[in-house]
């Protein structure tokens, strides 16, 4: 193994000033930095693999005072850093524009206290979400945010993305979840926000969750834990289209019920998933959709009779019910890894996120069905129809540019209808690279310089996160460097 | 019921003119104050015409060196220090209409203006509502609810104002219009923005219309009151609830004489008792009905004894009273002397946020130190709201040293909620700056972000100068 002194000496690894990888390695240890070029590919992207950066060094630091000494030294020498989780963006949200130092905050793993008669549990950033769900089995408690990442993201970076799940509709968001941060400011000081409310301080919580590390590193999280309903009731129903689905979903709402989940799948994933499951999805039918009720015993099995008839007024061909706790989770692993599955239809997909107001849901999807013939791209669809967030699926083959450049046109298309419909680019992935561009299409400039003036309160070098979140010169030259993405007129 | 709209306008001797500045806008109101606001070193209210007339008028207060009271329904007008320079109330009462309700995607979006009744109203016409506590509906508007954000029974079960705000537009202290957050409800593009305008009691900006997730209105709610002996029995009643797995919709302990007259057209509360549990559920018959069996098996025998049961309209009339109890006593006693007031003493309501388990002991405390003491506690949120009654000369040594004591021992915070005009008492003291909340380097540093953010969307200290926590 080379001795740092030797090749930062030889100028052969990183952009980084030596004197800044030294003092890094005295504060996290020479194992816990990585400065070899073959060492930071893997960093130079996330789970959307289109836009690639690579950073000049990547650091593990393992608790709050060394990712606050990190940002210290990034701040004395002007190095730019973003800190990263499990990396599962699909939206770009740990591709470090620009360069400079990835903080990974996986090795801060400590669940550090469960209360559950207060009903909360703190958290180190680096916590995957169900690695807390594990902690927490049998104790009748539940994180409730859960989004399909959630084997392997983080609680840190749930918190950055805002993340949200098949269960958002009754439970909200995870905004909704958290009461307190921890976290380390860009120039590496440290503050804390919650856990007990203040009135006399502004909602820092709130602003940081969905910052996606533009505006401090969060190193520490009280999340609020939520009773795990009495009893549930898990439906798969088909039906002979996607309209009469979306109508049904609208029914089910207007009666006054609030499903914990509300799950379409399309014709076609459908197929994928039964390719990679065999679990018995009938393939001759539009739509399924898995509704999820929970609540009290007593009142479930009104909802239930409520929701079938409403099902079968809609034209539902089969409804089924899970009989068994482990039907239930089979039914779930299905939806969860559907988006997976989707590999054995295609050498390449790519997922989009959009939300619109859930009664505009029959008019995206089929903007959707009509983008898809207008550009050749075969599109499948998952969406949480109660909350109108879609996530059609474009396959396609990645060695072809021209299929990669009719997906991100097409997407970008999907995108623009969302908001035309009263919607955003985004429902839970977050912005990343992949939707810098469009926040400029969502929002008007006098919005975006208002972001940018929150940014400039937590971070006025703009040395954490540069570029991203709302777009800048910076970013808008760096995208430059992805046509594809946005930067070509 | 929804109060007229000018009544307090008509009580005065108010003259309607155009407004002389003609950047305000024609159709622009001034309201020439009869009576001044104890609070608010301003003689006139404007009311603007709509947002371009509002984003005009701050926009040139800022110029002038001119300072902006935002008013709603002026029900928490003693929360907050006295404004410090001398300017313009603002009130929205022509921005007050419905913009958008498509009641099947649970949102609706109204102008800041409309009154907490009339947005009932609305819901109630698809079955809906927002299951938020707001004092004094009647009176209170959306965005005055916004600006104070103030915890209410429900909040055990339904959070606050912060988890059904979707998104709004603000007028920001250089008069730049801002619209944050979406119509849809969820929403990954860009920052919350909207949560820094809630509960910062219109310091950053003024709101002019908000989007809100709103929920279907239960078919079913039951409210048992019990009295009790004391704060023990109510802990040992909380504590074997908690076993079980209901929620419930209310849980509050309600100590001192006083609930007996908050309660006056309700079935009485029984008279001998020093405080009453409350606990409510709402929901479908089934598991209401499941809640209340629980509530009997695990509560004890001392507490069963006796109690007081409203159902449906009652128990949300009785609820209401609950969430009025910060309020109550000011539009009742304003100007009058009562129990909690003379001899030299003056009335004050203290609001800990705390941890739920530490509530109850808080609230003993807060006994202790000032006996006959009437208090909301929120046992299930962990929020205690005192009207307590202190030598004027010793008000604000009291609130620092010994309550503020008592919350920081518990890593809790307190504020003042209401103080008499006139009363000296500090900015720090009622915001609880000093001591416990900013002792610690972390929360000098959430500080001094929050004065940042103050700085970058309100540098000429226009809005609310000296009312919240900003200098």
């Amino acid at each position: 193994m080379p001795r740092i002194n030797d090749s930062i000496t030889e100028g052969q690894s990183t952009k980084l000033a030596a004197e800044a990888i030294r003092e890094l390695c005295s504060v996290v240890g020479e194992q816990n930095v990585l400065w070899h070029p073959s060492d930071l590919m893997v960093y130079e992207c996330d789970g959307y693999t289109i836009a690639k950066h690579r950073p000049d060094a990547v650091v593990f630091p393992s608790d709050t005072q060394q990712v606050a000494a990190v940002a210290r030294i990034c701040h004395r020498h002007k190095i730019p850093m973003l800190p990263r989780g499990a990396g599962t963006s699909l939206a770009g949200g740990c591709v470090p524009l620009g360069g400079g130092l990835v903080i990974m905050l996986t090795r801060m793993t400590r669940i550090l206290e469960i209360d559950l008669r207060n009903r909360f549990a703190v958290v180190e950033a680096g916590v995957r979400n169900t690695q807390l769900a594990r902690a927490l089995v049998g104790s009748g408690y539940h994180f409730a945010p859960d989004p399909s990442s959630q084997t392997a993201s983080t609680i840190g970076g749930n918190v950055a993305t805002n993340a949200g799940g098949p269960h958002t509709l009754k439970y909200g968001v995870t905004v909704n979840h958290v009461l307190g941060v921890e976290a380390v400011l860009a120039d590496g000081s440290i503050v804390q926000h919650g856990p007990v409310v203040d009135p006399g301080m502004l909602d820092l919580c709130g602003v940081l969750t969905g910052s996606e590390g533009t505006l401090a590193i969060v190193t520490k999280i009280w999340v609020r834990l939520t009773p795990l309903p009495s009893a549930l009731r898990t439906l798969r129903v088909a039906f002979p289209t996607v309209e009469d689905a979306t109508e049904a979903v609208s029914e089910i709402i207007a009666a006054g019920l609030i499903p914990a989940a509300l799950e379409l799948m399309d014709r076609g994933i459908l197929e994928a998933v039964e390719a990679a499951f065999q679990f018995g999805f009938p393939l001759d039918v539009g739509a399924v959709l898995v509704i999820e009720l929970d609540g009290e015993e007593a009142s479930l099995e009104e909802e239930l009779q409520i929701t079938r008839r409403i099902c079968e007024r809609w034209n539902a061909r089969e409804i089924l019910l899970a009989n068994s706790p482990e039907e239930r989770e089979r039914l779930w692993k299905c939806r969860k890894s559907a988006v997976a599955a989707v590999g054995r239809l295609s050498p390449s997909y790519c997922i989009q996120d959009g939300v619109v107001p859930r009664t505009k849901l029959p008019q995206i999807v089929k903007k959707v069905q009509k983008i898809s013939q207008e550009f050749n791209i075969r599109i499948v669809n998952v969406a949480h129809a109660g909350d109108g967030n879609i996530h059609p699926i474009f396959l396609f083959d990645e060695r072809e540019p021209a299929q990669v450049d009719r997906v991100l046109e097409a997407g970008r298309q999907v995108l623009e209808e969302c908001i035309a419909l009263g919607g955003s680019i985004t429902a839970e992935h977050g912005v990343g690279v992949e939707k810098l561009h469009l926040m400029r299409e969502q929002y008007r400039p006098e919005d975006l310089t208002a972001m940018r003036r929150l940014r400039e309160a937590f971070n006025p070098d703009g040395l954490l996160t540069p570029g991203k979140l709302v777009p800048d010169e910076r970013s808008l030259e760096w995208l430059g460097t992805y046509p594809r993405i946005g930067g070509a007129p | 019921m929804c109060e007229p709209l000018s009544a307090e306008a008509a009580k005065k001797s108010e003259k309607n003119e155009r407004f002389s500045i003609p950047s305000i806008g024609s159709n622009s109101r001034l309201t020439v104050m009869a009576q001044s606001c104890p609070y608010l070193p301003i003689d006139d209210i404007v009311e603007p015409a709509d947002e371009t007339s509002l984003a005009t008028f701050i926009a040139e207060s800022a110029g002038k060196g001119n300072a902006i009271y935002p008013v709603g329904g002026q029900t928490f007008m003693a929360l907050g220090a006295p404004g410090t320079r001398p300017g313009y109330g603002v009130r929205l009462d022509r921005l007050r209409s419905l913009v958008d309700y498509p009641a099947e995607d649970l949102t609706v979006t109204v102008q800041s203006g409309m009154r907490i009744c009339e947005l009932d109203a609305l819901l109630r016409e698809n079955n809906q509502r927002l299951p938020v506590d707001i004092p004094q509906p009647s009176r209170a508007t959306v965005g005055g609810a916004i600006a104070v954000n103030w915890p209410g029974p429900r909040q055990v079960r339904y959070g606050t104002l912060r988890d059904y705000v979707l998104g709004m537009r603000v007028v920001d202290g250089r008069g730049n219009r801002i619209f944050t957050g979406a119509r849809v409800v969820k929403n990954a593009a860009g920052y919350n923005l909207h949560r820094l305008y809630i509960g910062s009691l219109g310091t950053l900006g003024v709101v002019t219309e908000v989007t809100l997730m709103v929920r279907p209105r239960p078919p079913v709610h039951e409210l048992l009151v019990f009295p009790i002996a004391n704060l023990q029995l109510a802990a040992q009643a909380v504590e074997r609830f908690f076993e079980t797995p209901y929620q419930p919709s209310v849980l509050a302990v309600l100590v001192g004489r006083r609930w007996r007259a908050e309660s006056g057209d309700l079935p009485s509360l029984s008279s001998s008792a020093p405080m009453w549990l409350a606990v409510g559920f709402e929901g479908r018959e089934g598991e209401v009905r499941a809640a209340l069996e629980a509530v009997k098996r695990s509560f004890p025998a001392e507490v069963l004894r006796e109690h007081a049961s409203f159902s449906n309209e009652v128990a949300d009339k009785f609820a209401q009273t609950i969430a009025d109890f910060p309020t109550a006593y000011q539009a009742r006693s304003e100007g009058e002397s009562d129990e909690l007031s003379g001899n030299g003493k003056v009335p004050i309501l203290l609001r800990a946020d705390l941890l739920p388990t530490d509530t109850l002991n808080y609230a003993e405390r807060i006994s202790q130190l000032v006996p006959e003491t009437n208090m909301l506690v929120l046992v299930g949120s962990g929020v205690v709201q005192a009207w307590i009654s202190i030598p004027e000369h010793a008000l604000g040594d009291r609130v620092d040293k010994e309550f503020g004591h008592a919350t920081r021992e518990l890593s809790g915070s307190l504020i003042v909620g209401y103080y008499p005009a006139g009363t000296r008492l500090s900015r720090s003291t009622i915001w609880g700056l000093t001591g416990g909340n900013t002792s610690d380097v972390r929360r000098l540093m959430a500080h001094q972000i929050a004065r940042r953010i103050k700085e970058q969307f309100d540098p000429q200290n226009v809005l609310n100068p000296g009312r919240y926590i900003f200098d």
